[in-house]
């Protein structure tokens, strides 16, 4: 586990220093996310390291734990609200409910769709058959 | 009394406590509710660390301070986003397609729905800006909105809102409108609500977690080339 660690923290460096060396705009960690993606896809179909497994599981299912600081901080932000608030408001809501309802029934369309070809296929072929 | 409780958030073990305290809470009345999506633990950790702050009047930035290990460890934690993404490589493969397109015009819309109806509304430029990465996870969106001239605290706000907000009413409308497909649950949600929506996606489904993951990294890469010249065709600059 603590190998498994340290290679998240060591490609988490490595990215950092691509970050800075040409001034990218996008952070470190999600570099070295993309590195280990890299390094994991030309490794194929030998299966993921033992203590990097070890490593990785509660690093996700504690995710969700490691916002909540971050989350505090909307206590600093609150006196923005109070002059734009309701134009914000409106836009934010907009903003979120009308992507998402585009994108979860587009790809929910596409893969029902997939998956009745998927489906009908082979029940053709064994018609063709009999 | 109080002064003897906010010295305790000088060290970790203030916020770390508070932070586990409200988490462990939050999770419990999750799974007793039956992990209805209304119970989502991030919102309600949030609020319980937020009650209790401001009941003993602790700085929100001493309360960061004392709990940044947590925030530091979001960094390896989206490193390890890659390990899941491997393991449903084979679906990745076979649905990189639809799932590309859908993400580049999901961005597109989310942009114009909520800046072109600020904009309709009559928000600030500032506000304008600072919204545009709002579905972009934080620190990508950060630099973002620093480049196009917003305020990059705003965005910060825009991006946690979003964040929350999506994982809370996705789940709802997956439930309301029968989206069944683990990859187009994880996918919409690590798409428009980042990292917030993956820890949510997580708690539908592992493969729901992979693909939320793959949507955020996807859609803050994306954004850093596409911005910008969203910016520039919504005319934003030129209008004021």
């Amino acid at each position: 586990m603590l190998y498994g660690f340290f290679l998240l923290l060591l490609l988490n460096a490595v990215g950092d220093m691509i970050s800075h060396q040409f001034h990218l705009l996008i952070p470190g960690h999600v570099i070295g996310m993309l590195l280990l993606w890299a390094y994991l896809s030309i490794r194929g179909n030998h299966p993921i390291p033992e203590s990097l497994n070890r490593a990785v599981s509660p690093l996700l299912a504690y995710l969700a734990l490691f916002f909540v600081p971050i989350n505090v901080g909307i206590l600093d932000h609150l006196s923005i609200f109070q002059t734009e608030g309701s134009v914000i408001a409106w836009a934010m809501g907009v903003g979120l409910i009308v992507p998402l309802l585009f994108t979860a029934i587009t790809l929910e369309w596409w893969f029902r769709r997939t998956e009745a070809t998927n489906s009908t296929a082979p029940l053709q072929h064994s018609k063709q058959q009999s | 009394m109080t002064p003897s409780i906010t010295s305790l958030f000088n060290s970790p073990l203030g916020g770390l406590t508070l932070t586990l305290w409200a988490y462990s809470l939050a999770v419990y009345a999750f799974k007793k509710g039956r992990c209805h999506p209304l119970l989502n633990p991030s919102v309600w950790a949030t609020l319980l660390v937020i009650a209790v702050v401001l009941a003993f009047k602790i700085p929100p930035k001493l309360y960061q301070e004392s709990s940044s290990i947590l925030i530091f460890l979001l960094k390896p934690a989206t490193v390890a986003l890659a390990v899941p993404l491997h393991r449903y490589r084979h679906a990745l493969r076979q649905h990189w397609k639809p799932l590309l397109i859908s993400l580049v015009m999901c961005s597109g819309i989310a942009v114009v729905s909520s800046t072109g109806l600020a904009w309709c509304l009559g928000a600030s430029k500032t506000v304008l800006l600072s919204m545009m990465p709002k579905s972009i996870t934080t620190p990508i969106g950060i630099s973002i909105s620093y480049t196009l001239g917003g305020v990059p605290a705003l965005t910060v706000a825009f991006i946690m809102l979003t964040g929350l907000g999506g994982a809370l009413l996705a789940p709802l409308l997956f439930r309301f409108l029968n989206i069944r497909h683990p990859i187009a649950q994880g996918f919409t949600l690590g798409a428009v609500s980042h990292g917030i929506g993956t820890a949510a996606a997580y708690q539908l489904s592992d493969e729901a977690g992979a693909f939320s993951g793959l949507a955020m990294a996807l859609h803050g890469v994306l954004a850093v080339i596409l911005f910008p010249w969203i910016a520039h065709l919504l005319g934003i600059a030129l209008v004021y």
